[in-house]
């Protein structure tokens, strides 16, 4: 950790005196993180939107216990015969008799499990659930893993937050339109210390298919270890380090949700409207699959959404920012 | 925020693109190059390069240093035909101009050999399967007019006099949307090729801003250059007309504004036919990685005008139901979980069929946006498919032994939130 805060602060170092001379850079795809030394920030969000210190967390080895695998494997239909064991690591599931494969990882704290049914026009699947029967199924399976309700990030009145996307599919056949629901999705994230994960290290998704039978589990719950605590930013810090170019502006978007080109230069003010934190951790696919899955932390960010005023105009962006300064502990 | 229509490409993906090459270079003992995608100049580290370049402009590719070496001793005896086929195949030339060895232990070949398939790029871990296929990735990135974009004059809606122009989602009768910078899009395509390119899938065409032409993609059978490939990837902007287009029967359809130095037109859907009959390099899988490129009622009234954009040879077309924002990353996830990984550490991942794959992928992008997590302004975003019945569950692995059924179908998912 220490290694990882000396390097923080050389890169702050250089990214300040290296760059504060030279005109401001754009991320190639990342939003706009220019510096905006005269912005003025106006904060109408919550004066206390996050608790005074999070965590950084550590990611550690996570123990899915015996009871855990069995109920997995009753849920999905799998046996033991078709169980591939990578001792400490996890273990896959594979069976000839099924497509999809479930893949259970210990050490990034993963179940991941998929199957497909190929239906069609003529195979429609049946007795999917209807939505206001999601919440309890998927209640009733957190239990089984091992995941309890108060794990989850709530609502305003307090509820797990459980939310449904919507999944269809449609057969063109003699000019009729033929809708099949296959399976009902659900989704959920995992909140620490009252704060909700925006990012990966803390989320799930089931799909619920025919007569309530799983077809997938898309669940990234490793177990986590407290590491440092740090004081959160203030509306105050968080304007300050906007103006110093430390966080990260999306595009400015009108009224009508079309996207807008901002002369920042010209640009009045930024109010900052709402306010929340998140904590996120690391996504093991692209460059990141190739490398050690250990040591890998879950950080806290601050997402902000604000109005930009631009002369007579009002645009809306989104905002990623630091909320703490790993410098100072 | 109250959002009408117009088509919004953000470009919010929190993938660094220089820290992530940097990891590359670390982990697979490769380094990363930089060259200019005119071929103007030769390669250069792209360490020299400071952190957040904007990368439209560039190649980016890995190399050891010994296949560089090799490029450059090819490059001063080939200049001319070197140079040619940098600004010929576009972004990824290097990795599809089978310049180099497949093993990374460098001393690549020649670079002169256009017409013999290239060796796929790929790091001394990742051991590849026994040939896989081919890729097409083509993408614009709308910079040519600066902040202005790009407003595309709007396509008639017939070729008789009174008929007027296509209104456009969401827009006023003859308005046109406003085109912005795709400034992610580069990034996208080379993450996508050079995590295909880990999986023994050769990126074969590749062309980048004006060297994806609005005549090629209206030109159907081999003139499509994605045809000639297993598998493609159009990186554009995208929108849905809201009025009947008699040029295609009456329907509604998607439109692609496709630029040409500092003008564009758009493409319709209507006047592509993806499918290549080829048993080896035929296309069988295309995404179009763009707003609304299969909005569900558009999609729905080109079906039931017998308006197809696909061919008998096409499995199956992959994109997007709604407005989505441009996330670098989601191209490549699609990539990796595809393809999956056998040689992963601790516990492999096994491939997914492409279509699933395809929502998967698109859901961490938006999900996972670590480090910063971003703050989504488009919401909610939808991904679709539509493919022939039979090929639903198609795998890039088994690509020829589907038997296509001739009825389609098509799916829709919420990818986020």
């Amino acid at each position: 950790m220490r290694k990882i805060i000396l390097l923080s602060i050389c890169l702050q170092a250089f990214w300040t005196t290296g760059f504060s001379q030279s005109p401001p850079f754009k991320d190639a795809d990342v939003g706009i993180r220019d510096q905006y030394t005269n912005l003025v920030v106006h904060w109408e969000a919550s004066k206390n939107p996050w608790p005074k210190t999070l965590w950084v967390y550590a990611m550690t080895p996570t123990k899915f216990s015996p009871a855990v695998i069995s109920n997995l494997m009753a849920v999905t239909g799998y046996t033991k015969k078709d169980e591939k064991d990578y001792g400490t690591n996890g273990m896959i599931f594979v069976s000839p008799e099924k497509s999809g494969n479930m893949r259970i990882s210990f050490t990034e704290g993963e179940i991941e499990y998929w199957t497909t049914l190929n239906y069609g026009p003529t195979n429609l699947a049946q007795g999917v659930p209807t939505t206001n029967q999601l919440f309890h199924l998927t209640t009733n399976f957190l239990s089984k893993i091992g995941i309890r309700l108060s794990e989850l990030a709530k609502d305003k009145s307090g509820q797990p937050k459980i939310y449904f996307p919507e999944a269809s599919t449609e057969y063109f056949v003699n000019n009729t339109t033929i809708t099949n629901i296959q399976y009902r999705m659900v989704r959920f994230n995992r909140a620490v210390d009252g704060v909700e994960f925006g990012g990966a290290g803390g989320d799930g998704e089931v799909d619920f298919g025919e007569h309530g039978q799983i077809t997938k589990i898309w669940l990234h719950w490793p177990s986590l270890q407290r590491d440092k605590s740090y004081p959160t930013a203030t509306p105050k810090i968080i304007a300050q380090w906007i103006r110093e170019g430390k966080a990260t502006i999306g595009p400015a978007m009108d009224d009508y949700g079309n996207e807008m080109t901002i002369d920042w230069s010209k640009v009045k003010s930024l109010t900052i409207k709402k306010a929340t934190a998140s904590y996120s951790g690391e996504v093991f696919l692209g460059a990141r699959e190739h490398r050690p899955i250990f040591p890998s932390w879950i950080r806290p960010s601050a997402n902000l959404w604000a109005t930009v005023e631009v002369g007579t105009k009002t645009f809306h962006t989104g905002i990623n920012c630091p909320i703490i300064d790993e410098t100072k502990p | 925020m109250k959002r009408s229509g117009r088509l919004t490409w953000a470009i919010l993906s929190a993938s660094n693109a220089a820290p992530r090459t940097r990891e590359r270079e670390m982990s697979l003992a490769h380094r990363m190059w930089a060259v200019p995608t005119d071929g103007s100049e030769g390669p250069v580290p792209l360490a020299i390069y400071p952190p957040g370049l904007d990368a439209n402009g560039l190649t980016i590719f890995a190399a050891s240093p010994s296949e560089i070496r090799s490029l450059l001793e090819a490059s001063s005896s080939e200049r001319r035909s070197l140079k040619s086929s940098f600004s010929r195949t576009s972004s990824f030339a290097v990795m599809s101009g089978g310049s180099f060895s497949p093993d990374a232990s460098g001393g690549g070949s020649s670079a002169s050999s256009q017409n013999s398939p290239p060796a796929p790029l790929r790091p001394p871990n990742v051991p590849m399967a026994n040939s896989a296929g081919t890729v097409g990735i083509a993408y614009q990135n709308y910079t040519a007019n600066g902040l202005a974009g790009f407003q595309t004059p709007l396509p008639k809606g017939s070729q008789g006099p009174n008929l007027g122009q296509i209104q456009m989602e969401g827009y006023a009768a003859a308005s046109t949307p406003p085109y912005l910078a795709l400034r992610g899009a580069a990034t996208e395509a080379a993450n996508f090729a050079y995590d295909m390119a880990l999986g023994s899938w050769m990126p074969m065409v590749n062309l980048a801003n004006d060297q994806l032409t609005a005549s090629a993609l209206r030109s159907s059978g081999s003139g499509n250059p994605f045809n000639q490939v297993n598998i493609g990837l159009l990186i554009t902007h995208g929108v849905y007309g809201s009025s009947m287009d008699f040029n295609a029967s009456g329907c509604k359809q998607m439109y692609f504004p496709v630029t040409s130095g500092t003008s564009s037109q758009y493409v319709r859907m209507s006047e592509i036919s993806f499918g290549g009959s080829s048993p080896t390099n035929g296309l069988k899988w295309m995404a179009l990685l763009a707003c609304s490129s299969l909005h569900q009622v558009n999609w729905q009234s080109m079906q039931n005008q017998n308006i197809k954009p696909y061919n008998s040879n096409l499995h199956m077309i992959l994109g997007a139901d709604t407005e989505i924002e441009l996330d670098s990353r989601t191209a490549q996830y699609w990539a990796d979980y595809m393809i999956g990984n056998p040689n992963a550490t601790p516990t492999p991942r096994l491939p997914m069929p492409i279509r699933a794959a395809w929502y998967q992928a698109a859901s961490d992008a938006y999900h996972f946006n670590s480090n910063p997590n971003f703050v989504h302004t488009i919401s909610p975003m939808k991904f679709a498919t539509v493919y022939d019945n039979a090929c639903q569950g198609d795998y890039l692995q088994n690509q020829t032994n589907t038997v296509l059924s001739g009825s389609w179908g098509k799916d829709a998912s919420q990818v986020y939130p």
